[in-house]
Formats: structure tokens, sequence, C-alpha cells
């Protein structure tokens, strides 16, 4: 059997099973490494990734290994891409956090940027008041204290 | 319901604000006491300011400060105003220390530190946009062994193209380059030798000068941008791996102006003072044979291109019809010397009756040519049904600026040679006034003046006409 057919299991955090090409599987940088430092077992625990998640970032890193393996037609395969790339990450909150998590704990890198410059994206262009309705954040500075930050990054303030 | 930042460890959030302007990441420092400073651990810093505002210094001073030794992805200074360099450099020198990988100034008239050009971790550099960047003559020594993008826009080298030569050679690893209105035009010459480079573009915008002299020696180029006047010349163009070609070559404004009025075709090409020599436009020739080898070309043509050609030679084959002619003599007024190289060709209905494959029905698009020199070389076996001299004889009935008429025969059988001139002397309504006839074969050279034969002359070949024909079939 050929290495790129070699199949693996990743075990999420219930206990189920997802098996999943090698190839895809190293797009987890964790798991790459793994597989350099001789761990030869075909199933691997992600006890941190629960089994709605861990799909999703098997989905997005499968399309990536595609796309990647096609030779030629580089232009379109590239807009294809980021076209899905826009679809997977368009998803709610609560989900985006817990791809990022995701892709930062198993160290997807594309994964773990598109998802930051999508919350990044929502934050821009608000006002500190829409961005803490928006994601719950408490505001735990008194007025005073509030208009000494304000000062220190003034310009940071300024329209 | 809980905050959803809770979940996110500081560094996540910092990794997320690196996404956002400085500014904005900034003024999350105000949403709690969590966010006061997670700002300044962001990797990419990008700051914009049109003036020099003591806030702004003061903002970008203290986010340097925060960040300490930490290293530094991107930095991005956008600072249109004219700003003190003793406020910029400090910053510079700090990004460049804690390793950055990503540097773009924009800064007007602001000489760029020497530093720059010796860091060990730039691996993307984009330099100008504003007004004034200078690349000085204190850069004594350039050597960035990680760079492989670089964007130079309107950026000043003091000592002209032996500066910006002196740049790219300092860059072993470089891929994609981007210059833009470097003055080039004004220097002695210009090259882009870069070994490594894969994308490269070229660009100029309109302006009353031609460069003097551009070189590329780019053998590993794949795609080539390239805008600009037509140079002088093109001592070396080297690309040996190039697959696409965006290629729009310009006149000057003047030079479109002088093609444009066409009673004065000679003026383009001759200089009206007698000191000087005989001065082209530009003479692009050699950059279009580096080039031929690229498999994708987009050509965009000056607006007067049509006035430049002057000579065309055609190659016949008889899978390729002449379609493609009637257009260019019709348009082209400085077009006086033709040269077939053969006269096989495939029968289409676009050929504007250049030929006698068709029945006649409308004027040929000969009668409208500025033709003054036909050279036709018949270096393959002649036809037996007499197509080679009946489609002559077309020329001569149809071209009416026709002054002279050469055919070449690449065998020494004289009886056809002799028949030939004799058939053509014996045209009765050529459309020229006056044109000199020549039959030249191995070992004998015919000529005569049509329409009535004034004078008849045999020499002795090689006289210069052979040896000229010797050259085009070898």
């Amino acid at each position: 059997m050929s290495e790129s057919n070699k199949k693996i299991s990743l075990i999420s955090s219930e206990g189920e099973a997802f098996e999943v090409s090698e190839a895809v599987a190293r797009e987890f940088e964790i798991v790459a490494h793994m597989l350099e430092d001789g761990c030869s077992g075909s199933s691997i625990p992600i006890t941190t990734v629960d089994s709605n998640i861990l799909g999703k970032v098997i989905e997005y890193c499968t399309k990536h290994v595609e796309v990647g393996n096609v030779e030629g037609n580089s232009e379109k395969a590239e807009k294809d891409l980021e076209e899905f790339d826009k679809r997977f990450i368009a998803v709610e909150m609560n989900t985006l956090f817990s791809l990022i998590l995701a892709a930062n704990y198993l160290n997807v890198k594309g994964l773990l940027n598109i998802g930051c410059q999508k919350v990044a994206d929502t934050i821009k262009d608000m006002k500190p008041e829409e961005v803490r309705s928006i994601f719950n954040i408490e505001n735990d500075y008194t007025p005073a204290e509030e208009e000494v930050v304000r000062k220190e990054n003034e310009w940071a303030f300024q329209p | 319901m809980e905050d959803m930042f809770n979940r996110l460890p500081n560094p996540l959030i910092s990794h997320i604000l690196s996404f956002l302007p400085t500014k904005e990441a900034a003024s999350t420092s105000v949403l709690s006491k969590r966010w006061l400073l997670l700002f300044a651990s962001v990797t990419n810093l990008d700051f914009e300011s049109d003036e020099e505002s003591p806030s702004f210094v003061e903002f970008v001073n203290r986010v340097l400060a925060l960040g300490g030794n930490d290293s530094i992805n991107r930095f991005s200074l956008i600072f249109t105003d004219y700003p003190d360099p003793d406020t910029v450099t400090p910053w510079i020198l700090n990004v460049l220390r804690r390793g950055v990988s990503e540097l773009e100034l924009s800064v007007s008239d602001y000489p760029l530190p020497p530093e720059i050009f010796v860091s060990k971790t730039l691996a993307k550099l984009k330099l100008g946009g504003g007004d004034g960047l200078s690349f000085s003559t204190d850069v004594k020594k350039v050597y960035l062994p990680k760079l492989k993008t670089l964007e130079i826009e309107s950026v000043v080298f003091e000592e002209d193209g032996v500066g910006f030569a002196k740049l790219l050679s300092g860059c072993p690893v470089l891929e994609e380059l981007v210059l833009m209105n470097l003055g080039w035009e004004h220097w002695k010459s210009c090259s882009v030798s870069a070994k490594t480079l894969r994308k490269l573009k070229f660009f100029c915008e309109d302006n009353d000068e031609n460069p003097k002299s551009v070189s590329f020696d780019t053998p590993n180029l794949e795609y080539l941008e390239y805008s600009d006047n037509i140079a002088k010349k093109y001592p070396r163009v080297k690309f040996r791996s190039l697959v696409e070609a965006h290629i729009s070559l310009r006149l000057t404004e003047d030079q479109s102006a002088d093609a444009g009025s066409s009673e004065e075709d000679e003026y383009l090409f001759e200089s009206d003072d007698d000191d000087e020599e005989k001065e082209m436009v530009g003479n692009a020739t050699n950059f279009f044979k580096g080039i031929c080898n690229v498999q994708i070309l987009y050509l965009y043509l000056p607006k007067h291109w049509r006035y430049l050609l002057s000579a065309l030679t055609v190659e016949s084959d008889e899978e390729i019809g002449w379609d493609s002619l009637p257009g260019l003599l019709k348009n082209c007024p400085n077009l006086e010397t033709l040269v077939f190289k053969g006269l096989v060709h495939k029968s289409t209905k676009g050929c504007g009756n250049m030929c006698l494959c068709k029945p006649l029905k409308n004027s040929s698009c000969l009668s409208s040519s500025a033709v003054k020199v036909l050279k036709i070389i018949l270096s393959v076996h002649i036809d037996d049904d007499g197509m080679e001299e009946e489609q002559i004889k077309h020329f001569l009935e149809k071209m009416p600026r026709l002054e002279q008429l050469v055919v070449y025969f690449n065998e020494s059988y004289e009886p056809s040679v002799f028949e030939l001139s004799k058939k053509l002397q014996s045209v009765s309504t050529i459309a020229s006034p006056k044109c000199n006839l020549q039959v030249i074969s191995q070992n004998l050279s015919l000529s005569s003046t049509l329409p009535c034969a004034l004078t008849k002359k045999w020499s002795a070949p090689p006289n210069k006409e052979y040896t000229w024909f010797l050259k085009a079939v070898t």
C-alpha cells in the first residue's frame, strides 16, 4: 500500500472514529509531528475536539489536499478554494470560536487564519459598545479608568 | 450569556487582532481590563497617517515599546506627510531588530536607512508609492538573503541604474519583482538582472522620454508584464522559461503625433539634423527576439504602430491563408518592402483578392498598397500550371507604387529564368508608372525596366542583390 493510501483513524472527544487518508491527517501539524516522531498507531485520539467540529476540520483539510493535488489550471483552482473557504467559515460565532480553538490545537494554519480573519472582519468598524454587546464582554472599567485608557492610546480613538 | 472570548487564551485574541489595522486593534483596549494590552502583542503592525500629529508619533512609539523584543511578522508604515527622518528611522530599526519579515514603507521625502538592505529576515519588501523615498549613496552594501518579493514604486535612486543594479545584485533568492515609475528613462541604462526571478512587472506611466537602454537578464522568469515607452535599444534580453507575457510598448506623445501626420512619414525614422545619425524611435527587434519562445502572449500595440511597419516578410505555407495581409497592406502607409518566401498558400475567403485563387469580383487590396519594393523568392520547385507566374503578373497589374520587383530562382535552370523574365516583360498593363524588374538565378541576372523594355542588361551574378538572396534563403 502506498504512503498516500494509508488510512488513519482520528478519535473525537466522544470516542467517535473518523477514518482519513494519511495526507489529510498530515494537514493537522500536530498529527504530522506525531507520525514523524515514530508514533505508529493507526488511531490517534483528539481528546479536546468534539465530533461536530472534528468533522468540519476534516472537511476543510480534505478539500485543501484535493485541490493541492490537482496540477495545472491553478488560477481557477485558487478561486474555487477561496470560494470554499468563504462558505466554510460562514458559521455562527460559537462554532467559529470552536473552529479557531481546534485549528489552533491541531495546528492547521490555513483554517486558523481564515477563522481569525473572520472574527477580525466582524469587529472591524464597530464601536467598542457594539463589540461588547455582540460578544457579551462585561466592561469592568470605572468611567475614570476608561478615560485613562482612551487617553493613553489617544490616536487610536480619533475618527 | 457568557463572554464568548472567555474560551480563547490571550495569544489567540492577539492573533485575531493581528488581522486588524493597528489603530483598530488598539481601540479594543477599552473593551474591558483583560483587553488593555492584548493589542500590544500583535505580530502585524499597520500604521497609516496623512499628518505628523504628536498623538500619532506617540502612539507608534508606545505600541513599539509595549511589544518589547517580541518578534514581528509585518510592519507597514504609510506616512504621507513629510515627517522628520529622526522620528521614523528608530521605528524601522526597532522592527528590523525584532526580525520583521514583511516591511512596507510609503514615507514622503525620506532617505531609506541602509540597515534595511542588510536584513537577514526580510522576505517581502514594498517601498514607495509616496513622494520621494530615496535609495541614497549611503547604502553601501545590499544583502537580503531571504528576500523573495520586492516591490518598488517611485523610489529615487541617487546613483540611477548603478544603484538599482546594486540593489538587485544583493537579492540572491528573489522570485517576484514589481518596478513602477523609477525614472529609468533618465538613466544611462536599466538592467533587470536576477537569476531566480519568476515574476516581473515592469511599468512606467505615460511620459515624454524613451528609455535609452533596457536589458533583461532573467533566465528563469515565467511571467512578465511590461508596459513602457519603447527603449532606444535592448542590448541584452534573456528569457529562457517565459510562459506568459503581457507587453504594452508605447510611443511618447510627440512621437505619436509625428507618426500620425502622414505627410511627414519619413520624419519618424530620420532626424532632420544632418549631424545626427539616422535615429529610430526605438528598436524593439531585440526584445521581441528575446521573448519569441513565450507560450501565451498578450500584445498591446501603440496607437500608431501601423506607421512603424516598414518591411514585412511572408513565409509560404500551404496550410496558411493570406487573410491577414489585406488589412496590413491597407493600413500601414509605410509598408514599403514586401518579401514573399514562396507564393504557395491556402485558398481562403479573406485574402482580399491578393491572389487569383478565386475569381476577381471586387478590386484587389493590392491597389491601395504603399509597397515600393517587392521581393519574391522562389526557392522551391515551381508549380507546373504556372501559378507563380500568374501571381507575379497579378502583383504587377495591381500594385500602383511598385518601383522594384525582384524574383529569385534557387536553381540554375536557365530557360525558366529567361522565360519568366520574358513573360513578365510582356505584361502590358502594369499599375505603376515605372518599375525595375530583376530576375536572378544562381548564375544569371536579368534586368529590365517596365512597362516598355527601355533597357535590358545581362550580367553574371553574384551581384549585391544575389548576396542578399543567399542570406535570405539560408
